[in-house]
């Protein structure tokens, strides 16, 4: 049996099918907590904001219209909720958040050597001080691999104004990357030898 | 470093994924969340409007207290003026008494200040109505 649409699902959610939303929470949770622990710089944050994201869906469901992009309006709603508590937060405490807090992330993969480690600290650190608008266009083409289309929808403008955030998005990380990068470049060789 | 370079140190990123009972605390949220945030949405919007009609009602009555202010210091400014004038008026003026005619003459007598001498009051103005000499 095929697994239900989104659409089913979200109008079975409509009628309070809590089932129908258990399965919804379990298709997108770690999609969503990955991308707002990039967004946000921390878990737990990112876990909060998750469930509130979930829980405004559910609260909105009966206002849902079907478009075929749940996705993108769930991450939409977490986008907003992350917005929110940026602006409250400021962004020097969520770039020494990110920096001082890394063991967070090291749980889920088996990371090789130091170097390694340091390198995804950095590039974590780099993408945490990115703006929001260039962080989450970023974060959700090359990490999560959604189309421009998808993320014009979630972010609500257009795909011209999405491509372009994520080429500054990553023109920035080159730049912040580049002394650390070329560090790592200049020393491979050598431990070749 | 490339572009490409860039993308794979991206997607290298440990992935996180929702923690252990992450579904049922998120359906318990989302089962009692809604009416307490419904109520508190609610709660909230009486209290502004509360707030919005108090503090209309109080801006209307100072306005109208101020409209009411303003009229008052227009009259009182109004009435020293004519008080002004009339004081102006008494001090120019020399008050005079028609006493009566003969022929084409006029008799008027100025009650100005008593002769130092006589005591009495004396004519200090004589009208003379036809050829309009005083």
């Amino acid at each position: 049996m095929a697994a239900p649409t989104d659409a089913e699902l979200m109008a079975r959610v409509s009628g309070a099918d809590h089932d129908a939303f258990a399965i919804l929470v379990d298709r997108y949770k770690d999609s969503l907590v990955n991308y707002l622990s990039h967004l946000t710089g921390s878990r737990d944050r990112a876990e909060e904001h998750a469930q509130a994201a979930f829980v405004r869906l559910y609260e909105s469901a009966s206002r849902y219209r079907e478009e075929g992009k749940l996705a993108p309006y769930l991450f939409r709603i977490a986008t907003n909720l992350a917005r929110t508590e940026a602006v409250r937060t400021s962004f020097r405490e969520l770039i020494l958040l990110r920096l001082w807090r890394p063991a967070e992330r090291s749980e889920q993969t088996p990371l090789g050597d130091l170097e390694q480690r340091e390198l995804q600290q950095q590039v974590s650190a780099a993408l945490a001080s990115l703006p929001v608008a260039y962080r989450a266009a970023v974060v959700l083409r090359e990490i999560e691999g959604w189309s421009y289309q998808e993320i014009a929808a979630a972010l609500r403008c257009s795909e011209g104004t999405v491509k372009s955030r994520i080429a500054r998005g990553r023109d920035e990380l080159r730049k912040r990357l580049r002394p650390f990068w070329n560090g790592v470049t200049e020393r491979e060789p050598r431990r070749a030898f | 470093m490339s572009h490409d370079e860039l993308s794979e140190i991206l997607r290298a990123l440990p992935r996180q994924t929702a923690s252990r009972g992450f579904t049922t605390r998120t359906l318990s949220r989302a089962g009692q969340d809604r009416p307490a945030r419904v109520r508190l949405r609610s709660a909230f919007a009486i209290a502004l409007a509360l707030v919005v009609i108090t503090a209309g009602g109080l801006a209307f009555r100072r306005h109208q207290e101020q409209v009411r202010l303003q009229s008052l210091r227009t009259e009182q400014q109004q009435i020293l003026k004519e008080l002004d004038e009339l004081k102006a008026l008494s001090k120019e003026s020399e008050p005079r008494v028609f006493v009566g005619s003969s022929g084409p003459y006029d008799f008027v007598v100025g009650v100005g200040p008593r002769s130092r001498t006589t005591g009495r009051q004396r004519p200090v103005s004589l009208h003379i109505a036809n050829d309009g000499i005083s």
